[in-house]
């Protein structure tokens, strides 16, 4: 086992691209969460592309936590950023996400609006999902239990923009499917800590692999816990390298940015 | 290396569309490479703790992987002295509670009789934990001396109050499962042992492979594995 990547192991010959990372802490006992220890972690989960947001963005302050991303994704190639913004503060969250659209290693912008205690149908949040939308800036939205109305009615407002719902609405998976399958620009990411059974083959059969995306929330989350629902799936190999990696590299244009 | 699993259930799941039947049990075991799993019917959980027990001793006869834990609802108990040292006898290795499904509140007088009962009938109680702050701390101040409590379904957000409650108490026992931070199992290993962290899938309602594989690549012992991933409940139950 020594010497050999996760994905060496469990799933020789796929790559993988998580989309959904995270450095910094989360107030539970586990890793440290700094950026260097999600250079080792990938060391040994072996994925190709992790898209990073931090913690301290999403929790505290965006632009420090911003600031740690861009310096992570700098520094080593396998890291993409999410530029986090707090719709509370407009003229930051403009700031924020005009700066790191230009930079050259961030795909996405990255909202949670349950840290932030700020709907994302709210006027605030709505102005700053505009500039994103005028710049063809994917959002990735944190997405829970019963936002399922609210996050359809801001996709439905925007066409023109990607939408990425981190964890498929948790346990209302069933009709983040049904919503994703009206609305053409959104993908889901189905991780959480509670791994149902189900859920992976439900997604795929209700809406295709086309627009599932492959996430583990590390550093929340170990990324071979994550793993494990897309291993015991009933899926076949052209599903399953769709959802680790091509759907991913479609949507977020890693290499020409 | 043998993989028993301490969390599983059986029976249908009134509350969502799945598949939890017995045969989905006994295929989530073959998937997640489980040589055992003890489990409980839910028809004890949703219905009649009796006529779920007496289905689930049913069910452990015909399929030996299957090791029999009873379920009692609070809420039920009346009239009745000494449920556990009756289900010991019956064969039950383990009581498993559901606050949670149930919707109860470890502080209820009933459950504390419930957990002196178990202690003196020698049958270890799982207890789930969930998100929930306070159910950990109030398992290690309710339960009697000697009562052996399994605090199951630890999520992250209470992982620092269970490690509490287990340094508190030497008769607890924690779950690994659901604590699937970056380097947890490590951290557990050193902070409580291994001879007290056992693997519990919540099968067939979820899949365990992802914490089998995060067990066998954590950066611990051999011997440790083996205790977290089967060993430590064997020796819970007594030997299974
Ligand atoms: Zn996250």
């Amino acid at each position: 086992m020594v010497g050999r990547t996760a994905v060496e192991r469990l799933l020789p010959g796929f790559e993988v691209v998580d989309v959904h990372a995270h450095i910094g802490r989360w107030g539970s006992p586990g890793g440290e969460g700094s950026a260097d220890e999600l250079r080792r972690i990938t060391d040994r989960s072996g994925f190709a592309k992790v898209v990073v947001s931090s913690s301290l963005a999403i929790q505290y302050d965006a632009p420090e936590g911003n600031a740690d991303v861009a310096r992570l994704t700098e520094a080593d190639g396998r890291f993409h950023g999410a530029v986090t913004y707090n719709a509370h503060y407009p003229a930051e969250a403009r700031e924020q996400i005009e700066r790191y659209a230009a930079h050259p290693r961030f795909v996405c912008a990255k909202n949670h609006p349950a840290h932030n205690r700020l709907p994302v149908d709210s006027p605030a949040s709505l102005a700053v999902i505009e500039l994103l939308a005028a710049r063809r800036l994917p959002l990735v939205l944190h997405t829970w239990t019963g936002d399922g109305p609210a996050v359809a009615e801001v996709a439905r407002r925007f066409p023109e923009l990607a939408f990425v719902w981190f964890h498929a609405l948790a346990s209302d998976y069933r009709e983040a499917a049904e919503l994703a399958r009206e609305l053409p620009n959104v993908h889901l990411e189905y991780v959480t800590s509670t791994q149902e059974r189900g859920k992976v083959e439900h997604l795929v059969r209700s809406l295709g692999s086309d627009r599932i995306l492959f996430g583990t929330d590390q550093s929340l989350i170990n990324p071979v816990y994550a793993l494990g629902p897309l291993l015991e799936a009933d899926l076949s190999d052209e599903d399953r390298r769709r959802m680790l990696s091509t759907n991913a590299r479609r949507l977020f244009a890693f290499d020409k940015r | 290396m043998r993989i028993l699993d301490s969390h599983c259930v059986f029976g249908r799941w009134p509350q969502e569309p799945r598949d939890v039947s017995l045969e989905a049990l006994l295929e989530s075991l073959r998937k997640t490479g489980a040589e055992r799993g003890v489990a409980v019917s839910l028809r004890g959980v949703f219905y009649d703790h009796d006529e779920g027990n007496a289905e689930t001793l049913r069910a452990c006869r015909e399929h030996p992987e299957i090791v029999p834990a009873a379920t009692i609802l609070p809420a039920a108990y009346s009239g009745v002295e000494d449920l556990p040292a009756r289900l010991a006898r019956e064969g039950f290795r383990m009581v498993r509670l559901f606050p949670d499904v149930q919707n109860w509140a470890l502080e209820n007088v009933v459950v504390e009789r419930i957990l002196a009962e178990c202690a003196g009938a020698g049958l270890p109680v799982a207890i789930p934990v969930g998100k929930r702050a306070g159910v950990a701390s109030a398992a290690a101040r309710l339960a009697p001396a000697g009562c052996r409590v399994l605090l199951s379904d630890v999520y992250y957000p209470v992982l620092a109050e269970s490690l509490e409650a287990l340094r508190r108490r030497e008769d607890f026992c924690l779950e690994v499962t659901r604590t699937c931070m970056p380097f947890a199992v490590e951290l557990l290993c050193r902070d409580v042992g291994a001879s007290r962290l056992v693997f519990g899938s919540r099968s067939p309602l979820e899949c365990g492979r992802g914490a089998v594989e995060m067990i066998d690549e954590a950066g611990i012992s051999p011997e440790e594995r083996a205790a977290v991933l089967g060993g430590s409940l064997s020796m819970l139950l007594g030997g299974i």
